[in-house]
């Protein structure tokens, strides 16, 4: 029996990330890191797309117990798009950046070597 | 400048790097020969035995057991730290957190043996290690934040120093073969420990400082100076983004490239210098290519990113004001950025909106964890929050206890000019907005997923208990005070991840 704490969906974004290998307490940590941005990432967009009207009245469905989420995907029609754009564009960032670290391994090992 | 070796001096080279490695095959040899010897002896056993009886007690009652170190039979029957666990309520509020803690502690101990290799002893060692960074991690996450640093850094940064720590100490006490307390210390006093002669680090003496520690000035002031170069280029980049567009020369396209570039220079010097450390530390590079750092860290730094970026623009809006609000419930007066129009109803309007959100039982389940596109609907509601009700969390109370240094009307616009890279106190308070942001999210998630309040938390006492000694006065009040803030929130918001017991 699988006793994981993470989701599927977790343990494949964490395969993405390349944490896979690290302790389950570890990657939960470093999920949330990343889920965290992706958020914020997201909610930027979001907020350039709404006009202040339309804030106003997420802000009120919200307040009212409403249907925020089913809201805000009729006022953002292209929302699931945002999404996935922001995520593949998180992913990418943070390859980017450890590729480069991976490259500053690699110079430094020819450097030992050499 | 230096040339290679050409003709006989070539030869000589080639010849003395074969003998060096070879030199180098046979000492290997010798000394995992002496490892695995080691591992089978009399001592090694009966440092196992010691442990098991440590870990898991007698089983209420003595018959058939022995003082593995006096060879005296046992008057009294030893309880053992799990069964402590599930009892004692320094553990936990409730029996189901208890028996949580205990498991997690059984699971440990049997994952550093299968995977890790290790002694059962060994695995004590290492738990016992790890406890003992708990408890240093708090106390010195509550000291940061006693000095003014922002509580979710502190936690963070701090946390990856000590899980760096852990895996290059595994590393030693794995490959050293050491398997005491008194042995570790032994390693720490030598230059050169345990290479030679495994059997030496089972030696006496007490625990001091092991070095690593020595690399966290010239550490903190390389992050420093990352934090400054993001700032900048996080100003500059939300200035010409999102609704409050900047124009000026000052906001051009070319500042924010030269300020992403600074960034991007400042980011990549930090792990240069951090691969340097670990790799100073003893670290192959295979080892630190497998161990994930570098993923880790860049994780990291996206968060913090996407966090100074989403604070900048709240900030830019010019809807938001520093204030000074005295809470009559500590005595205390807290400096909050709250809204003015209309005004926030904070912790009230907080609970309404996030409850059930993230609740596991009841509520929306659209946003339940084992949904497969909860990360999308997380996202779209939480998004569309800084525009609309970020007032409301960012104005949650912040314990922070330094409002005498900011002035009571810093308006947003003001704080634009700040620098949190300068690190003048003042910078700093762009930052307790994240930490706001974050404290107000985690609570609101760990109260859902304990149907609890952040009262039951039990690391204040955890804290309470370990600074007790340490820190006198006013200083220890608060300290522990806003550790304990940020501990419960955000040590509760990942699930309780690195409060292991």
């Amino acid at each position: 029996m699988d006793d994981s704490k993470l989701t599927p969906e977790d343990k494949q974004l964490a395969e993405k990330l390349g944490i896979a290998g690290s302790s389950e307490t570890e990657q939960a940590f470093y999920l949330q890191k990343f889920q965290e941005a992706l958020e914020l990432r997201v909610g930027m967009v979001l907020e350039d797309t709404l006009s202040d009207a339309q804030v106003a009245e997420f802000e009120t469905v919200s307040k009212q117990g409403g249907d925020a989420f089913g809201w805000l995907k009729q006022a953002v029609p292209d929302f699931d798009a945002i999404v996935a754009r922001e995520q593949a564009a998180l992913l990418e960032e943070i390859k980017q950046d450890t590729d480069k670290a991976q490259a500053i391994l690699s110079k430094k090992a020819k450097g030992d070597k050499a | 400048m230096e040339t290679a070796p050409t003709g006989f001096a070539a030869h000589v080279a080639a010849e003395q790097a074969i003998h060096d490695r070879m030199a180098e095959a046979d000492r290997q040899a010798a000394h995992d020969a002496a490892l695995e010897q080691l591992r089978f002896s009399p001592e090694v056993q009966q440092l196992n035995s010691m442990a098991e009886v440590e870990i898991w007690g007698t089983h209420g009652h003595t018959r058939s057991y022995h003082n593995p170190a006096t060879g005296e039979p046992l008057t009294e029957p030893v309880k053992g730290l799990v069964n402590e666990m599930r009892e004692n309520r320094r553990y936990g509020t409730t029996q189901a957190e208890r028996e949580d803690k205990a498991r997690a502690y059984e699971d440990d101990i049997q994952k550093l043996q299968d995977e890790e290799g290790l002694e059962l002893c060994q695995a004590k060692l290492v738990m016992d290690m790890r406890q003992e960074d708990d408890a240093a991690w708090a106390l010195m996450t509550g000291k940061r934040i006693a000095e003014g640093k922002d509580p979710q850094e502190a936690w963070t940064e701090i946390g990856h120093r000590y899980m760096k720590k852990d895996a290059w100490r595994l590393k030693h006490i794995k490959e050293q073969g050491i398997f005491t307390a008194d042995g570790w210390a032994h390693r720490s006093r030598s230059a050169n420990p345990g290479q030679d002669d495994p059997t030496a680090v089972l030696g006496g003496g007490t625990v001091e400082a092991d070095g690593w520690n020595d690399a966290f000035p010239e550490l903190e002031a390389r992050s420093r100076s990352l934090e400054g170069a993001r700032a900048e280029y996080v100003r500059l980049s939300a200035g010409r983004s999102g609704k409050a567009f900047r124009i000026g020369k000052e906001f051009s396209e070319e500042s924010v490239s030269d300020a992403r570039e600074q960034y991007e220079e400042e980011k990549q010097e930090l792990i240069e210098y951090e691969i340097d450390m670990l790799r100073e530390a003893g670290f192959t590079d295979d080892e630190l290519a497998d161990a994930g750092y570098v993923r880790k860290g860049a994780i990291l730094e996206a968060n913090r990113l996407a966090t100074d970026t989403s604070i900048q623009r709240l900030i830019n809006t010019g809807k938001y004001e520093w204030k000074d609000i005295h809470d009559p419930a500590t005595g205390e007066t807290r400096h909050r950025l709250v809204r003015e129009s209309p005004p926030s109803t904070v912790r009230g309007d907080i609970k309404k909106l996030f409850r059930g959100w993230w609740g596991t039982k009841g509520g929306d389940k659209l946003f339940s964890r084992s949904n497969a596109k909860v990360i999308a609907k997380r996202a779209a509601v939480v998004g569309a929050i800084p525009a609309a009700v970020a007032g409301a969390y960012i104005s949650m109370p912040i314990t922070l206890g330094v409002a005498g240094a900011m002035a009571a009307n810093k308006t947003a616009g003001k704080l634009l000019n700040f620098r949190p890279g300068k690190r003048d106190g003042r910078g700093r308070d762009e930052l307790w907005i994240d930490q706001a942001r974050h404290e107000s999210l985690a609570a609101i998630q760990d109260l859902e997923r304990r149907g609890s309040t952040l009262a039951d938390l039990d690391i204040a006492d955890q804290i309470d208990e370990q600074t007790e000694a340490r820190i006198a006065g006013n200083r220890k009040r608060r300290a522990i005070q806003l550790g304990a803030t940020a501990l419960g929130a955000v040590g509760g918001g990942v699930g309780g991840t690195f409060v292991k017991y």
